[in-house]
């Protein structure tokens, strides 16, 4: 008999996070662009919802070897952008689901092995004294910007008639390659970045009840989070036996007028897709059903480490 | 998520794909079983037959169970989930796959024999359905319908080989189902009126040709309109089948009804007491003789009654005066020979009294063994009155040979227990002679036996009825001799007789009995659906079938016997007069010769029972008169003295 998986806590989910110091995180609080101050709102009920759309990346990677003391990974990385009707999420339609073939990360001294094995391979520069963690930090960095050039190409595929879409996470990037994307909202669950940054503000934040919002805020263009885009926390579930993170999400939106007055509803929206829960996800406090079952449809298409033996020989 | 390709509401057709198979470490498949799961609207169950397209093999299977099932781990999930609201509508559905388990009929090419590989599964067409039944290579030659699978708007005929129903390559049929759901006395009519009209003779087959059918009426009236018309019973759905099995919807052409007499010796004892059936289609009269009586004598006496003594000297008087002729004493007198009962009654009572003059022994035998078993015997007549020819002479189906396509319907269902077990003990008993003389008269007899764990109870002590019931099980087939038999409780049958036949059907099952061990074949949930099934419908074991497969099969175009009996109401017992006009009425005969020929004769009830007996034995279109002349005329009337008058005194 499964029990209920409680949400883990996250490195990201570290208090600290709000601490860290200011080369990490803005200098100054983020421009507020809903009022003068960083207020919490009441969202208005609803038990409707508009979006239409949903989209995640995945990403799988197996070490597979070393050379030296450097570590090469096989990694699969993919998105999909899935419909929703009547209740329903549909598979991809067509150039709804982006994927490359299976990718070895390697130190470059390792590229001509690994090429010569009839792989694709991405090299991983490596520096004087780079050490094993280094190299491992790298290839996981690498993977991740893979994943997430399929996720921005999908997102340019979508057209604002078709209706709303949610992706998980910012919308920085893809409104990048796709600035006409109005009808987009992002959803991004992890907190490792501060943008509020005074007593008064943090407390108001980490003292938000279910179903309220912050002010709308300006998150900055960024070299790792894309094209500015105006956010807001939102508290999907509170729970006096949990963290402070415990059920809050920071919501993306384009920073146009439609998206800016339409905040309200639009966090209505986010709060209906509360139900159903995504347990037994450890994340389920944060990670939204829908979002989950496109990362269901993503690795059920990953290939398992049978066919990763099977492809190595 | 959902099929993009499949709207809704949108049954697939038969050719298109409806699921793909899977197999996981966990669970993996195997030569015999494979899993696959189906889209919502691929209308599978328990029993549908599906079809794997494999680069280099095709795979036939039945579904044998079925699994659903959704992304919780737990039910604690979803009520947390849901908000302890039951009432709510989530944004999102969960998705829901629905999973099946089928066993494999069979494999092209049939060798090697692997796990059918992971591929695209199809619903199994009309050609499929051949293939994964086997029913190819058979049914043009010897195919008999037995029913329909798949969709009722959309029937496929299934045929059984005739070579393994009714021999000779293996034989019978064996019926289980819950009484009152229409599954054993309907399938069998059913299959019967498909029989008659679907089976060929081998023109190389030495012998006699052509089938009839043997059924006995153990209860209620299902068997005894056979002949009448139900037409009217049959909904849409069962022409539909019919069509499909390219059989006609009639009743039989040819029935021929036996019942036993009543107490009164003249009337007969069945609910087909009836005039408008007499006119129709003559109810006919069984008896037994005395060597059946005797041959029989262990199911007519009780066990106790018959011990070894008492054996012997029954030997003894069978021997000596039923099937030859001697002397009461054993030693001098004249001969004594016993046509019927009373005959021998009165021979066993000279031989009491001479034993009891001879000190108590005759010829090696007791006096209070004689004794015995004239008080034994003597009671016999009364006991079973109506089943034993008070003349001597038997009557019944096997006066004749048995005739092609006809039914003959024995009607023991007002008879008592000890009665019928008679019946069976001598009618089986015949049988099996006949059978071994190859005199049946035609190619194959089929015998329908209700009620078998009551006749070849399982564990039993081998009754006379049970050793015939086996050899016919067990050797039948090679001679033309088939049987049918039907049971509510087949684990309380006898195995050997169970396990003889090749044809196994399967109706509305209650729990109890599925609960045996001999139904541990069937998955969980084969055997669900058996303890659900509606009437019309049955579960099908053929050899050919390497799997069960439920079948959906016709009402019997035959009149229902609580229709018949409410159309033709039973009359009361008549007048032995009226009887024997009735039969000159049935066969056509001028009435007036005949009510004069009858007026003429002593109206005493034996002298006119006699001729009514006569009468019965006629065939159809033979002449009644000169039967009812051969009856004992009254005696001639002496003319009433007259007194007269003279009118002179003669004492004057």
């Amino acid at each position: 008999m499964a029990r209920v998986t409680p949400p883990s806590m996250g490195r990201s989910d570290d208090f600290g996070a709000f601490s860290i110091g200011p080369e990490n995180s803005p200098g100054e609080d983020a421009e507020i662009v809903e009022g003068n101050a960083f207020d919490v709102f009441d969202v208005p009920f609803t038990d409707q919802t508009g979006f239409t759309h949903f989209m995640d990346g995945a990403e799988r990677k197996w070490r597979v070897g070393f050379y030296g003391l450097h570590p090469i990974y096989l990694a699969h990385v993919s998105a999909g952008l899935l419909k929703r009707e009547e209740r329903t999420v549909l598979p991809p339609e067509e150039g709804r689901y982006s994927t490359g073939r299976l990718e070895c990360f390697a130190p470059e001294t390792a590229v001509a092995a690994a090429t010569l094995a009839g792989l694709k391979c991405t090299p991983i520069k490596l520096e004087e004294g780079s050490t094993s963690a280094m190299v491992e930090t790298q290839i996981r960095d690498a993977v991740q910007h893979a994943r997430e050039h399929h996720e921005v190409n999908l997102a340019a595929t979508f057209e604002n008639g078709e209706g709303w879409l949610l992706i998980d996470g910012g919308i920085g990037w893809p409104l990048r390659v796709n600035a006409r994307l109005a009808h987009a909202v992002g959803i991004v669950k992890t907190h490792s970045r501060q943008y509020v940054r005074s007593g008064a503000s943090v407390n108001k934040l980490l003292n938000m009840r279910a179903g309220q919002r912050s002010a709308l805020f300006r998150r900055p263009n960024d070299s790792r989070q894309g094209n500015e885009a105006l956010s807001c926390y939102l508290k999907l579930r509170e729970s006096s036996d949990q963290g402070p993170f415990y059920g809050l999400v920071r919501l993306e939106i384009p920073d146009l007028d439609e998206a800016k007055g339409r905040i309200d509803e639009i966090a209505g929206w986010v709060l209906a897709e509360r139900t159903p829960l995504s347990l037994p996800d450890p994340r389920h406090d944060r990670l939204l059903y829908p979002i989950r079952l496109v990362e269901t449809y993503l690795k059920a298409l990953q290939p398992s480490p049978a066919a990763v033996l099977g492809f190595l020989g | 998520m959902k099929q993009a390709s499949m709207e809704d509401n949108e049954v697939p057709s038969k050719s298109a794909q409806i699921g793909r198979v899977f197999g996981t470490e966990d669970e993996p498949n195997t030569a015999f079983t494979f899993q696959f799961w189906a889209i919502r609207q691929a209308p599978v169950g328990i029993g549908t037959l599906v079809k794997i397209v494999g680069e280099d093999v095709v795979v036939y299977g039945a579904v044998v169970e079925a699994k659903g099932f959704n992304d919780l781990e737990s039910p604690l999930h979803e009520f947390i989930a849901m908000g302890e609201d039951a009432s709510g509508t989530p944004p999102t559905k969960r998705p829901e796959i629905r999973v099946f388990e089928a066993a494999v009929l069979r494999r092209e090419p049939e060798e090697p024999v692997g796990a059918p590989p992971i591929g695209p599964v199809f619903l199994a067409n009309e050609a499929d359905v051949r293939m994964a039944l086997r029913t190819d290579k058979y049914v043009d030659k010897h195919g008999i319908p037995i029913g329909c699978y798949g969709p009722q708007s959309d029937p496929v005929a299934v045929h059984l080989d005739a070579r393994f129903l009714l021999g000779p390559e293996a034989g019978h049929l064996n019926v289980t189902g819950t009484s009152g759901l229409a599954a054993k006395t309907s399938l069998i009519q059913f299959l019967l009126s498909s029989i008659f009209q679907s089976h060929r003779d081998e023109a190389a087959d030495p012998g006699e040709k052509g089938v009839a059918a043997l059924l006995f009426n153990t209860k209620g009236a299902d068997l005894l309109y056979l002949d009448e018309s139900g037409e009217t019973d049959l909904d849409e759905l069962d022409r539909t089948l019919y069509e499909a099995c390219g059989l006609t919807a009639e009743p039989f052409a040819k029935v021929k009804y036996f019942a036993p007499y009543a107490k009164d010796g003249f009337n007969l004892m069945t609910i087909r007491r009836n005039a408008e059936l007499e006119q129709k289609n003559p109810t006919l009269p069984f008896t037994f003789g005395l060597r059946d009586v005797v041959r029989h004598a262990e199911v007519l006496l009780n066990r106790d009654d018959l011990d070894a003594k008492a054996d012997g000297y029954l030997q003894f008087l069978n021997e000596k005066f039923v099937e030859g002729s001697s002397s009461t004493d054993g030693r001098k007198g004249g001969t004594h020979h016993a046509n019927n009962l009373a005959e021998l009654l009165k021979i066993v009572r000279e031989q009491k009294d001479l034993a009891e003059q001879e000190r108590g022994v005759l010829s090696g035998h007791s006096q209070f063994t004689i004794q015995k078993m004239y008080n034994r015997l003597s009671n016999l007549e009364r006991r079973f009155s109506g089943i034993i020819a008070e003349g001597g002479a038997e009557c019944g189906p096997f006066d004749g040979p048995f005739e092609s396509g006809t039914v003959y319907v024995v009607d023991v269902a007002q008879l008592s227990s000890d009665a019928q077990d008679l019946v069976f003990a001598a009618f089986i008993t015949k049988l099996r002679e006949a059978m071994e003389a190859q005199e049946l008269g035609v190619g194959k007899l089929i015998v329908m036996l209700d009620e078998l764990n009551k006749y070849a109870p399982s564990g039993a002590q081998e009754t006379y009825v049970l050793k015939s019931l086996r050899e016919i099980a067990a050797r039948g087939r090679y001679m033309g001799l088939t049987l049918f038999g039907a049971q509510q409780f087949r684990s309380r049958v006898d195995k050997e007789i169970v396990g003889n036949a090749a044809t196994h059907a399967f109706g509305h099952v209650e729990a109890e009995e599925l609960a045996q061990p001999g139904y541990s074949y069937f998955s969980p949930a084969v055997k669900e659906k058996l303890g659900a099934l509606p009437p019309g419908e049955v579960l099908l074991k053929h050899p050919h079938f390497t799997q069960p497969i439920f079948l959906r099969f016709p009402r019997p175009a035959c009149l229902r016997g609580s229709d018949g009996m409410r159309r033709f109401v039973q009359s009361k017992p008549r007048a032995v007069s009226e009887l024997i006009l009735d039969q000159v009425r049935a066969r056509g005969g001028s009435l007036a010769p005949c009510q004069d020929a009858l007026d003429a004769l002593a109206q005493d009830e034996e002298n006119l029972a006699n001729v009514l007996r006569q009468l019965r034995r006629l065939g159809p279109r033979e002449d009644p008169l000169p039967v009812i002349r051969t009856g004992k005329r009254a005696a001639p009337r002496r003319p009433e003295p007259t007194a007269v008058i003279q009118e002179r005194d003669p004492f004057e």
